[in-house]
C-alpha cells in the first residue's frame, strides 16, 4: 500500500463542507461564468459574457436612459410579447382548437380554471397594448430619424416584426370561436379576398382569382371552420412566436451593431456605412479575451465613440431601467385585466351575421376604405402603405442627427401643417360619402371598375402622396417629405380607425354614436 | 459610481422609486384578484353559507358527518351525452336534501319530486331550466345577461322541456305524485295541451311544417324551440317587450303581420290562445338522446291515426276555412271547397291528385311524400271529409219511374242532362242515354244510382240535389224512349276464367275501349269503378251478347265473325269476358283518367276561338286565371297539375254545368242562360285547354 495516497478525513469533511458552503457562488459561476458582479467591471463581464444580457452593451450612452429618448416603447413591445408568451402558455392548457369544444374551453377558463379569467384578461389586454405600442414605437424611431444609415435594415426587420405582430393578433382573435371572433375573422377572409372585386369587374374570375385564393389559404376552407381554426391556432401558438422570436433576436442584435441608440452625436465619430470604425480598447482593458475579436470586427460598438463620461453601465442603470417598464407592461395588463373581463359574446353561428360585423380595430381602418372598394382598400392602399414605409430609409438619405424628433424645427412645424391636413382631409372624405353619396349614388349606371379607382380611399391616399410631393419640392428636404408622408398616414390611420371603430354601425351605416343604432 | 454626474444619480434614484412602486402595485393587483376570485366570488359566498347552513341544522349524526364533509368548493354535473357541465349544484346545493325544503333560494331543495326522477347527476339542470350551466356567478349563470343565449325559462314554459322527451299525454301529471307546485305546472301542462290543439284548430300547418309535417310557406317549426334571441328581430315588437324567444313569439301570434312584416299570417287569436300557442312553439325542438327519451318517434300534432276532419282542420283549414268556406289566409283567392256544384263534378281522383301534386302558381302547396308529407291514406282521409259535405241525395233503391211525370221530367232532363245527352238522348259528351236498347237492359235502380252519384271518370256528374219525386220524373221522361219492354239480364251462373277472357278481350275489345279498360272516343271506359259497381254481371253480359243499337257497340256475334273467330261457345266466352271486365272494380284510387277528346289541331284551333270568346274574359287568354277581390277571382286552370288532376269529363261537365255558387256560368245547351255551346263546341273547347298540357 505504499502508493496509496492517504486521506485526512478530518481534512475531507471540512473540504465537503466549504464546497456546500460555496455551492450558491460555483453554482453561479459555472452558469454565468464569473463570480458575483461586485464591481463596475464584474458587471460588464456579466453583461459581456450572457447569452441574453450581451444583446446589451456593457456600457451605454447616458441619453439611452432618458425617457424621452425612446419611451422604452421597444422594450415595452418585448415586456408585451413576453408577458402573452407566459399567459398564452398557460391558455394552451386548457384551450382546445376545436370549433366543437373551443368555447366551452373558453367558458371553463373564465369560471372555474384556477385564475384563467384574470391569465385570459391579461393576455387579451396585453395582445391589444402589445399592437399599440409597435406602432408607437414605429413611429417614435420614425420621427427620431432612427431609420437612417446603418439602420436601415433595422427598420425592414421593425415592419417584418408589425406584421407579424398583427398576424399574431388577428390569428389569436379566431380562437375563443364566439360571435365576435367568427365574424371578425369572416370579414378579415373578405379583405384578404378582395382582388375579387377587380378581377369581377373585368370579368375573369373563372380564370384568375387571386383573391379566392388567399382566402383560401387563409381560412382552408370556403368559409371559417374547423379548418381556419386548426391553421390560426397553429399559427398563433407555434410558427407565428417562433418567426417573431427569430425575427425579434435580429432585430436586437443589429441594434447594437448598428450603434446602439440613435443619437445626435453619433454622426460626428460614426462614419460612412462600411467604413471600419475607430478601433478603441472596450472598457475590459488589454487583458481582456475578446479584445482582439472586437478589434477585428469592421463594426462599430455603442461604446466606442464616446468618452466615458457620457456613458454609465448597463448593469445596473440600463437593466433597471428595463425592468421597471417591464413591471409598468405587467401593471397595465393586470389592472385592465381585474377592471375588465376580455370579450367573449355568443358561441359562433354561421347563420347570424353580427351586424356591424367588424374586424379586429387595427384592421378597422382598412375596412373603412373596404367598404369603399374592396380592391383599393384591400390590396392596393395597404401595398402602398407598407412598400413606402419600408422605401422610406432608402429614399430619404439625408445625413441628419438622429435622436431629435422631427429633425427640429422645421420638422415640427411640417410635421404639424401636415397632421392638420391629412385630419382634414380624412375627415372630408369621410364626411362626403356619408353626406351626398357616391359615384354610384350619382350616376346609377357608372361601371363598377370607375369606383374601384375613383373612391374616397384612394382619393385620401393620393392627397396624401400629393402633399408630400408639394413639401419635398418647397423644402428641398427628403427627410421633411418624408415626414409629411409619414404623418399623413399616421394621421389618416388613426381618423380611418376611429370611423370605423366607433362611427359605423349596423350595414356600415354612419352614426354619431351607438346609442343611435337601431334596436335589433 | 464615482463617474455619475448628479442628474444621473437622480433619474436614478427615481428608477428605483419607480421599480418600487411598480413591483409593489403589481403585488396589489394580483392579491386584489385573488380575493375577487377566491373570496368575493359569488359561488364562494354561497357555498360558504351553505355550509353554515348544514352546521346549523345537523341534529343527527348523519347531518353532522355531511356538515363537516362539506367542502366550499366548485361542484359539477357533468354529463357528455347531454352536452351539459351543469354548476348549478355549488350555490344550489340543497336541491335533493328534503331538509332544506323551506330554506330560501339558492339553498332550497328543489319542489315536487322532479329531482328524484330526475337526479341532476344524470340529468343536470339546463336541460330543463337552460341557463348557463357552466358560470359560477348568479347572474352570469342564471343566463341573463348579454351574450348568453338561452337564459333560464319562466315556470311557465318548463313544462315544454318536458315534452322534449315524454309525451304530451304524461306531462299531466299523476295525482298522486303531484304536489303543490307541480298542480302549478299542471295548469303549464294543460297550456301546452291547448297550444297543440290551437295549432291544429288554427291550421298552422298549411305553411308551417313540424318535423317534415306541414306546408312550407312560412318558416319551419321543429326547432323553434330550441332558437336564440337572434334568430328573431326585436325591432318591431317595441322596446319594452321582454327581449327572449318566448316574448317575441307571444307578441308575434297577436300581431303577425307588424310584428314580422310581410307575414300573411292571420291574427285571429286571443291573449290566452296566443300564450297556449307559446308555450306549445317551446315545446318543438330537438329531442333527448334516445336513452333519456319516453316518447315514441313521431310527436306532429296530427300523426297518421287522426281522421280526416282533424287531418283538414289542421293542414287545409287556414287558406280553405274550417268548413270548407273560406279560410283566414289569403281567402279571396282560395276556391271555396264546400260547394256542391263542384264536389258534383270531380271525382275523389282529382282532389287526392291535388293534395298530392299541389297547383304551382297557386298558393295550393304539394303535400305528398318529400314535401307536405302527408300520407297517401291520409289524403284518402280528407277527400272524404270534403265529400262529406255534399248532401247525401234520394235513395236510389226506391226509386220509380212509373210514381213519375214525364213532363216535369223533361223540364229537368232540359236543364241538366241535355247539354250533354243531346236533345234527343242522342249522346253527345255523355253517353246515348235514348238508346232504347240500354234502356229495356237497364232498371230504374240502375239509373237512378247513376244519376245521384255520378260517373267519376267521366263528364257524368253526380245529382246529389235532386228530391225522390224529380229522380222519378226524370227517370218517367228517359223511359218514354224506351220503345220495347224491359227484359232486364237474367243472372247467368257460370262464373267465367280471367285469364280467357283477358285473351278474348284484347282481341275482341280492346280496339275500341283500350287495353287497360281506359277507353277511347269509339268506346266507352270499362275500368270505371262506379260504373262497375253499379253494372250487374248480368247486365254486362247482355250488353256484350245484344250490343248498344245507336252506339258503335255490336253483338258479340258479329264482332267476332268480323275479326273471323269461331264463335262456338258464347256463353263461356261472355262469361270469361265479364270475369276480365270485373277485376278492374278495385278499390283503386289514383287512376290516370281517359282522353275523351281529340287533339287535332282543327279542334284546338276551333276551341281556341271559343276561349277567347267566352272563357278568356275571366280566365284570361293564356288561363292564367285572375287573382283579388270582388268576385272576380278565376282558378288559373293553365298549371300542370290541375291539368293533369282534372280529367276531361271534369272539365267538359264544368263547361256544360257551370259552377253554381260561382261566377262561372254553364254553357250546355239548356242550361243556365245566355250562351247555348254544341257538345262538339265544348269537345273543342276542352281539346284546347288540354293542349296547354305538357306531354
Amino acid at each position: 500500500m505504499a502508493g496509496m495516497k492517504r486521506f485526512d478525513q478530518k481534512r475531507g469533511l471540512a473540504a465537503f463542507l466549504a464546497n456546500l458552503r460555496r455551492l450558491p457562488d460555483t453554482l453561479s459561476y459555472s452558469i454565468f461564468r464569473h463570480g458575483r458582479p461586485r464591481s463596475e467591471r464584474g458587471r460588464s463581464q456579466a453583461v459581456f459574457s450572457s447569452l441574453f444580457l450581451h444583446l446589451h452593451p456593457t456600457r451605454v450612452h447616458v441619453r439611452t436612459l432618458g425617457l424621452t429618448a425612446t419611451f422604452g416603447l421597444g422594450i415595452a413591445a418585448l415586456s408585451f410579447f413576453i408577458i402573452l408568451l407566459v399567459t398564452g402558455i398557460l391558455l394552451m392548457v386548457y384551450y382546445t382548437p376545436s370549433t366543437e369544444l373551443a368555447y366551452n374551453s373558453m367558458k371553463d377558463i373564465h369560471y372555474v380554471v384556477p385564475s384563467g379569467r384574470l391569465i385570459r384578461n391579461v393576455h387579451r389586454w396585453g395582445a391589444h397594448l402589445m399592437v399599440i405600442v409597435v406602432m408607437l414605437h414605429m413611429c417614435r424611431v420614425f420621427y427620431t430619424a432612427s431609420y437612417k444609415a446603418p439602420r436601415e435594415f433595422n427598420w425592414l426587420l421593425g415592419m417584418a416584426l408589425f406584421v407579424v405582430t398583427l398576424a399574431l393578433s388577428f390569428t389569436g382573435y379566431l380562437l375563443p370561436w364566439d360571435q365576435l371572433a367568427y365574424w371578425a375573422i369572416t370579414i378579415g377572409a373578405n379583405i384578404a379576398s378582395s382582388p375579387r372585386e377587380l378581377t369581377d369587374a373585368l370579368g375573369i374570375t373563372q380564370w384568375f382569382d387571386p383573391g379566392g385564393l388567399q382566402k383560401e389559404l387563409l381560412l382552408g376552407a370556403g368559409e371559417v371552420g374547423q379548418d381556419a381554426l386548426t391553421r390560426f391556432y397553429l399559427l398563433h401558438v407555434m410558427l407565428l412566436p417562433i418567426v417573431l422570436v427569430m425575427l425579434a433576436s435580429v432585430h436586437f442584435w443589429r441594434i447594437r451593431k448598428d450603434g446602439g441608440l440613435g443619437r445626435p452625436q453619433a454622426e460626428q465619430t460614426s462614419g460612412a456605412v462600411g467604413q471600419a470604425p475607430d478601433l478603441v480598447p472596450p472598457p475590459g482593458g488589454e487583458n481582456d479575451k475578446t479584445w482582439s475579436l472586437m478589434a477585428v470586427v469592421r463594426d462599430r460598438s455603442a461604446a466606442t465613440d464616446n468618452e466615458p463620461g457620457d456613458t454609465v453601465a448597463t448593469w445596473p442603470y440600463l437593466l433597471r431601467g428595463e425592468l421597471v417598464v417591464f413591471m409598468l407592461c405587467t401593471l397595465a395588463c393586470l389592472v385592465l385585466g381585474v377592471l375588465y373581463d376580455a370579450p367573449l359574446k355568443e358561441i359562433a353561428n354561421p347563420n347570424v351575421p353580427e351586424n356591424p360585423a367588424k374586424a379586429p380595430w387595427y384592421f378597422l381602418g382598412l375596412q373603412e376604405m373596404v367598404s369603399y372598394s374592396a380592391f383599393m382598400g384591400g390590396l392596393v392602399i395597404p401595398a402602398v402603405a407598407m412598400v413606402g414605409l419600408a422605401l422610406i430609409p432608402y429614399l430619404d438619405r439625408e445625413a441628419e442627427p438622429a435622436g431629435v424628433y422631427m429633425s427640429g424645427r422645421a420638422g415640427r412645424k411640417i410635421a404639424l401643417q401636415s397632421l392638420a391636413f391629412a385630419v382634414l382631409l380624412a375627415v372630408a372624405w369621410v364626411a362626403i360619402p356619408v353626406n351626398f353619396g357616391w359615384l354610384r349614388n350619382w350616376f346609377p349606371g357608372i361601371p363598377q371598375i370607375v369606383i374601384i379607382f375613383v373612391n374616397p380611399g384612394s382619393l385620401l391616399t393620393l392627397g396624401y402622396a400629393a402633399w408630400s410631393l408639394v413639401i419635398l419640392r418647397n423644402t428641398g428636404s427628403t427627410r421633411l417629405g418624408a415626414i409629411a408622408l409619414f404623418t399623413c398616414f399616421v394621421a389618416g390611420f388613426v381618423v380611418m380607425t376611429y370611423v370605423g371603430m366607433e362611427l359605423r354601425g349596423p350595414n356600415w351605416d354612419f352614426y354619431w354614436s351607438r346609442s343611435h343604432w337601431p334596436v335589433h | 459610481m464615482a463617474e455619475l454626474d448628479p442628474r444621473t444619480r437622480r433619474s436614478d434614484r427615481r428608477m428605483k422609486v419607480a421599480l418600487l412602486v411598480t413591483s409593489l402595485a403589481t403585488i396589489a393587483t394580483l392579491v386584489v384578484a385573488a380575493l375577487q376570485e377566491n373570496r368575493f366570488a359569488d359561488w364562494y359566498r354561497l357555498r360558504s353559507r351553505y355550509a353554515l347552513l348544514l352546521n346549523e341544522m345537523a341534529t343527527d349524526d348523519a347531518g353532522k358527518q355531511a356538515a363537516a364533509g362539506f367542502r366550499v368548493e366548485i361542484q359539477q354535473n357533468y354529463l357528455p351525452r347531454l352536452d351539459v357541465a351543469d354548476r348549478c349544484i355549488t350555490c344550489h346545493a340543497g336541491l335533493e336534501d328534503p331538509r332544506m325544503a323551506d330554506q330560501p333560494r339558492p339553498f332550497a331543495a328543489h319542489p315536487g319530486r322532479h329531482v328524484e326522477f330526475h337526479p341532476p347527476e344524470k340529468f343536470g339542470c339546463t336541460v330543463c331550466h337552460q341557463g348557463q350551466g357552466r358560470a359560477t356567478e348568479t347572474d352570469d349563470a342564471h343566463g341573463r345577461v348579454a351574450h348568453w343565449e338561452r337564459p333560464m325559462l319562466a315556470t311557465e314554459h318548463l313544462r315544454a322541456r318536458c315534452s322534449r322527451c315524454h309525451l304530451e299525454p304524461d306531462l299531466h301529471g299523476d295525482a298522486g305524485l303531484m304536489t303543490r307546485a307541480d298542480r302549478g305546472s299542471n295548469e303549464n301542462a294543460l297550456l301546452l295541451s291547448r297550444g297543440r290543439q290551437l295549432f291544429n284548430e288554427q291550421g298552422c300547418m298549411g305553411c308551417h311544417a313540424i318535423d317534415g309535417r306541414g306546408g312550407r310557406r312560412g318558416p319551419d317549426l321543429s326547432d323553434v324551440g330550441d332558437s336564440v334571441i337572434h334568430d328573431f328581430d326585436f325591432s318591431t315588437i317595441g322596446s319594452n317587450a321582454p327581449r327572449n324567444v318566448e316574448g317575441w313569439l307571444s307578441r308575434h301570434f297577436l300581431d303577425p303581420a307588424s310584428v314580422s312584416p310581410g307575414s300573411v299570417m292571420p291574427a285571429t287569436v286571443s291573449e290566452a290562445e296566443a300564450r297556449a300557442l307559446t308555450a306549445y312553439m317551446m315545446s318543438l325542438g330537438r329531442s333527448g338522446p334516445a336513452e333519456y327519451s319516453w316518447a315514441p318517434a313521431g310527436r306532429g300534432p296530427a300523426t297518421s291515426r287522426a281522421d280526416g276532419a282533424t287531418l283538414y282542420q289542421g293542414f287545409c283549414s287556414a287558406c280553405h276555412g274550417d268548413n270548407g268556406l273560406g279560410g283566414r289566409v289569403d281567402a279571396i283567392n282560395t276556391p271555396t271547397l264546400n260547394l256542391p256544384s263542384a264536389l258534383a263534378v270531380a271525382g275523389d281522383d282529382f282532389y287526392r291528385f291535388i293534395i298530392e301534386k299541389g297547383r304551382s302558381g297557386t298558393g295550393m302547396p304539394r303535400w305528398g311524400a318529400g314535401h307536405g308529407n302527408l300520407a297517401r291514406d291520409e289524403i284518402d282521409r280528407i277527400v272524404a271529409h270534403l265529400r262529406s259535405w255534399e248532401p247525401t241525395g234520394p235513395d236510389p233503391g226506391v226509386a220509380d219511374s212509373s210514381a213519375g211525370n214525364a213532363g216535369n221530367g223533361e223540364m229537368i232532363y232540359e236543364a241538366r242532362c241535355m247539354g250533354c245527352h243531346g236533345w234527343d238522348g242522342e249522346g253527345g259528351i255523355g253517353n246515348a242515354i235514348g238508346s232504347s236498347g240500354l234502356l229495356a237492359l237497364v232498371d230504374d235502380t240502375f239509373l237512378a244510382r247513376t244519376i245521384v252519384s255520378g260517373r267519376p271518370g267521366t263528364a257524368m256528374p253526380s245529382h246529389r240535389d235532386l228530391e225522390a219525386a224529380q229522380l222519378n220524373d226524370l227517370l218517367a221522361f228517359l223511359r218514354d224512349w224506351q220503345q220495347s219492354p224491359s227484359r232486364l239480364p237474367l243472372p247467368r251462373a257460370a262464373p267465367g276464367d280471367q285469364t280467357r277472357g283477358r285473351v278474348l278481350y284484347e282481341k275482341l275489345c280492346a280496339d275500341c275501349h283500350g287495353s287497360q279498360g281506359q277507353g277511347s272516343p269509339r268506346g266507352s271506359q270499362l275500368n270505371n269503378v262506379s260504373l262497375l259497381r253499379n253494372a250487374s254481371d248480368a247486365l254486362l253480359a247482355a250488353t256484350i251478347e245484344t250490343g248498344r243499337a245507336g252506339t258503335a257497340m255490336q253483338p258479340l256475334a258479329e264482332i267476332m265473325s268480323a275479326v273471323g273467330s269461331n264463335n262456338d261457345t258464347p256463353d263461356r266466352d261472355i262469361a270469361d269476358l265479364v270475369a276480365w271486365i270485373r277485376q278492374w272494380e278495385q278499390p283503386e284510387s289514383w287512376r290516370i283518367h281517359r282522353p275523351m277528346v281529340d287533339d287535332s289541331a282543327k279542334a284546338v284551333t276551333a276551341g281556341k276561338a271559343s276561349w277567347l270568346r267566352y272563357c278568356a274574359p275571366c280566365h284570361g287568354e293564356k288561363g292564367k286565371g285572375k287573382r283579388g277581390g270582388d268576385a272576380e277571382y278565376a282558378p288559373a286552370i293553365n298549371n300542370p297539375e290541375f291539368l293533369q288532376a282534372a280529367d276531361d269529363g271534369f272539365l267538359l261537365a264544368t263547361i256544360a254545368r257551370g259552377r253554381a255558387g260561382t261566377p262561372m256560368p254553364a254553357f250546355g245547351e239548356g242550361a243556365g242562360a245566355g250562351v247555348w255551346l254544341k257538345p262538339g263546341e265544348i269537345l273543342d273547347l276542352v281539346s284546347f285547354i288540354r293542349s296547354w298540357q305538357q306531354p
